[in-house]
C-alpha cells in the first residue's frame, strides 16, 4: 500500500522532471451521473439474469476485462452445481458516482434465495449488497470492467429521501 | 549526506505503511487469515454477504461440496469461522471438518447443519484438505510426515464475509404532537438501528424507513399511508366530537426487519366541564344603609365588585384554563321593579362614587324589599397541550346570583337626631350554588 499523498508529490516531482515534453492525452469521453447509473442497472440486469439463469445470458454487452471474465465464471460454477441464486422485489440505487475515476457503487436491497434440484423451494432472505463497479468505453459503449461487492464497513451512504 | 539518508530513509518508510498484524489478505481486516490456508490455484472470489437469516440461506459456499477426484482425491472438506456463528462473539472455531465426499457426489453445507446461527459478523473460510497435493503453498509435500495445507475451494467462494443484522430498530414511540378543537396530529422520534451482534462482530445494517399511517375510530381503513426515510407528522382534520384517530407506526432496518406496530391514540381537543363559579357570588350593600327612605333615591352596588376569574382544571390529562369575565349584571329591587345592564356599570360602585345602579321606593315596606341581583360572566376556555395553547374556545354564560339584601324603606320624618343612630341591616344567606352546565348552554349559581 503506498500512501496516496507520497504517490501525488512523486507524481508532482516526474512531472516537473519531465519538462515541457508531457504529451497531451485524449480527453476521455464523460459520463453523467444518470448515464452512469443507466450502465449499472442494465449491467445489474445481466448479472443478476447470469445468477439466475447459469449459462443463458450474453455479458458482453455490459461486462469487460476481469469483471466479465469473473461473472462468467461463476455463472458457470452455478450451472455445473446446477444451482440458481434467485432474486426478486429489489430496490436499486447509484450511492456513487465518481466521473473522474469511472467508479459507481450501486446498492440493491432485495430478497435472495439460492435453488438446488436437491432443494427447489428455498425460503427467501432479504439482503443488501452495494456493488462497486469501474467502467470503462468500449467501443461505442460503456462496460464494466472491474467489480466487487463492497463489505458494509465501506458502503457509500445512501442518499435521504423524503 | 548522513541526514538526507535517513530522511530519503524515512520518507521511504512513511510512504509503504506496514500491513497490520491481525489483518486478513482476503475479505474483512477484523480477523487474521487461518494457519495452514493455501490459496493457490483457487479464484479467491470473495464473497460479502449481508442478510437477515441467521441461518445464511444466500451463503454462496453452501452448495460447492463435490467429489472431485476418487480417493485419495479432495473429499475431506474444512472449514474455518471467526466471529459470533455459535452464540458467542469473538470466537474462531480453528479447522473444523465439514464433511467427507465420495466421488462424484454432490453435498451441501451450511450453518444449521452444525446447529449453528451467525448474529453480526463472522468470516467463514473453506478448503479441501489436501493429501494428495500439498507443498504448493510450501507447507508440508506430499510424502512428507509435515502437515499439508487447507487448500482453498478452488471453484466457489472459499472466503465469505457474512453480516447477519436479524433484529429490528429500536421501537418509535408515537404520540400526539398537537391537537386542535377539530383535529389532531401525531408525530414520534427517530429511532436507530439495534443491531446484532456484540463486541467487535456487532453488526448494525442500518436504518430503513418509516411506515406509517392513520386510522378513524374502529375502521381499518389506512389513511395517509406512506413509507418515509425519517419521521412525518401526520394529521386528522375535520374531526367530530368523540371520534378518535389512531397513528400506526413500523420502523424497519435496511435488511427490513420490522419493529411491532406502535399505535397511539387521541380524539380532538373537547370543552372542558363548566366549573361551579357560586364562590364569586358578591353581596348586595345599599346607600343609605337600612333603613331607606321613600322618594330618596338609593343607591346600590356589588361588593366586591366582580372581576375577571380564571380556575385551572384537568380533564382527560389536559389541562384547562377556563376564565369567567364579568359582563353585565341584572337588578330586582323587590317593589317589582328591574334593571339590565350589560357593562360593567351594573356593578354599582360603592359609596360615595356616583354608581349606576339606583332606585327609588314609593311605599314605606317596614319588612324590607328583597333587593336582588344577578352577574353574567362570559366563559371561555383554553387548553395547553404538548408545549401548545388552544383557545380561548367559549365555554358559555354562567349567571352568579348575589346575596340578596333585604331593605327596609320608611317614611321620611321629621326628626330630632340627638345622637349618630346606626340601624340594623338585615342580611340574608346567599342562594344555594347551581350544579355544572354543559359547554355552550347557560348555567346558574
Amino acid at each position: 500500500m503506498v500512501n496516496p499523498a507520497c504517490a501525488f508529490a512523486a507524481v508532482l516531482l516526474t512531472v516537473a522532471c519531465a519538462g515541457a515534453t508531457t504529451q497531451e492525452l485524449p480527453f476521455p469521453p464523460r459520463l453523467s451521473r444518470v448515464q452512469a447509473e443507466q450502465v449499472m442497472l442494465r449491467a445489474d440486469d445481466l448479472r443478476r439474469a447470469a445468477l439466475e439463469s447459469p449459462g443463458s445470458v450474453s455479458l458482453s454487452d455490459a461486462f469487460g476485462g476481469p469483471a466479465l471474465s469473473r461473472l462468467t465464471a461463476q455463472s458457470q460454477t452455478l450451472r455445473l452445481r446446477q444451482a440458481r441464486m434467485e432474486e426478486r422485489t429489489s430496490s436499486r440505487e447509484l450511492v456513487f458516482w465518481d466521473p473522474l475515476a469511472r467508479e459507481a457503487v450501486l446498492q440493491v436491497a432485495a430478497e435472495r434465495r439460492i435453488v438446488t434440484a436437491d432443494d427447489p423451494h428455498a425460503g427467501w432472505s432479504a439482503t443488501v449488497l452495494q456493488w462497486w463497479a469501474r467502467l470503462q468505453r468500449v467501443g461505442d459503449s460503456w462496460v464494466v470492467v472491474d467489480d466487487q461487492e463492497l463489505p458494509p464497513d465501506r458502503w457509500r451512504p445512501a442518499p435521504i429521501i423524503g | 549526506m548522513r541526514r538526507l539518508l535517513a530522511l530519503a530513509l524515512g520518507l521511504a518508510l512513511a510512504c509503504v505503511p506496514t500491513r497490520a498484524v491481525a489483518g486478513s489478505a482476503w475479505g474483512s481486516a477484523a480477523y487474521g487469515d487461518p494457519p495452514g490456508w493455501c490459496t493457490n490455484y483457487s479464484d479467491m472470489w470473495v464473497a460479502s454477504v449481508v442478510t437477515s437469516d441467521p441461518h445464511v440461506g444466500t451463503n454462496p459456499e453452501r452448495n460447492t461440496f463435490y467429489g472431485f477426484h476418487p480417493n485419495p482425491g479432495y473429499d475431506d472438506w474444512y472449514g474455518y469461522f471467526y466471529g459470533d456463528f455459535r452464540g458467542s462473539p469473538g470466537d474462531a472455531s480453528g479447522w473444523v471438518k465439514l464433511l467427507h465426499e465420495n466421488y462424484p457426489d454432490h453435498y451441501h453445507w451450511n450453518f444449521a447443519n452444525n446447529g449453528w446461527s451467525v448474529h453480526g459478523h463472522a468470516k467463514e473460510y473453506i478448503a479441501y484438505f489436501n493429501w494428495t497435493f500439498g507443498g504448493q503453498c510450501g507447507i508440508g509435500a506430499y510424502g512428507n510426515a509435515s502437515p499439508p495445507p487447507f487448500m482453498a475451494d478452488q471453484y466457489g467462494y472459499p472466503v465469505v464475509d457474512i453480516y447477519v443484522d436479524s433484529r429490528p430498530p429500536f421501537v418509535p414511540i408515537p404520540s400526539v404532537s398537537d391537537v386542535s378543537t377539530t383535529s389532531v396530529s401525531f408525530t414520534w422520534d427517530s429511532v436507530g438501528d439495534q443491531g446484532d451482534g456484540a463486541g467487535k462482530d456487532y453488526f448494525a445494517v442500518g436504518m430503513g424507513h418509516y411506515s406509517s399511517w392513520l386510522t378513524l375510530g374502529t375502521s381499518r381503513n389506512r389513511l395517509q399511508a406512506a413509507t418515509t426515510s425519517s419521521p412525518r407528522t401526520l394529521t386528522q382534520s375535520d374531526m367530530k366530537a368523540g371520534e378518535t384517530a389512531c397513528v400506526h407506526v413500523i420502523a424497519l432496518d435496511k435488511l427490513l426487519n420490522a419493529t411491532p406496530e406502535q399505535t397511539a391514540c387521541a380524539g380532538a381537543l373537547q370543552p372542558p366541564p363548566m366549573p361551579d363559579w357560586s364562590a364569586l357570588a358578591s353581596k348586595v350593600v345599599a346607600n343609605p344603609s337600612a333603613p331607606g327612605l321613600v322618594g330618596l333615591d338609593s343607591l346600590v352596588w356589588l361588593s366586591p365588585t366582580p372581576v375577571a376569574t380564571t380556575v385551572h382544571e384537568s380533564s382527560n390529562g389536559i389541562d384547562y384554563a377556563v376564565t369567567a369575565v364579568p359582563t353585565g349584571a341584572t337588578w330586582k329591587f323587590g317593589d317589582g321593579s328591574e334593571a339590565t345592564f350589560s357593562d360593567r356599570s351594573g356593578f354599582g360602585k360603592p359609596y360615595p362614587q356616583t354608581s349606576a345602579v339606583t332606585h327609588v321606593y314609593q311605599a314605606h315596606d317596614q319588612a324590607g324589599y328583597r333587593v336582588e341581583a344577578a352577574v353574567t360572566y362570559a366563559v371561555s376556555w383554553t387548553a395547553t397541550t404538548y408545549g401548545h395553547s388552544t383557545g380561548p374556545n367559549p365555554l358559555g354564560t354562567a349567571i352568579v346570583d348575589a346575596q340578596p339584601l333585604l331593605y327596609p324603606v320608611e317614611q321620611a320624618q321629621p326628626e330630632l337626631l340627638l345622637s349618630d343612630q346606626v340601624a340594623d341591616q338585615p342580611v340574608i344567606p346567599a342562594m344555594s350554588t347551581a350544579t355544572s352546565g354543559p359547554a355552550g348552554a347557560m348555567a346558574r349559581y
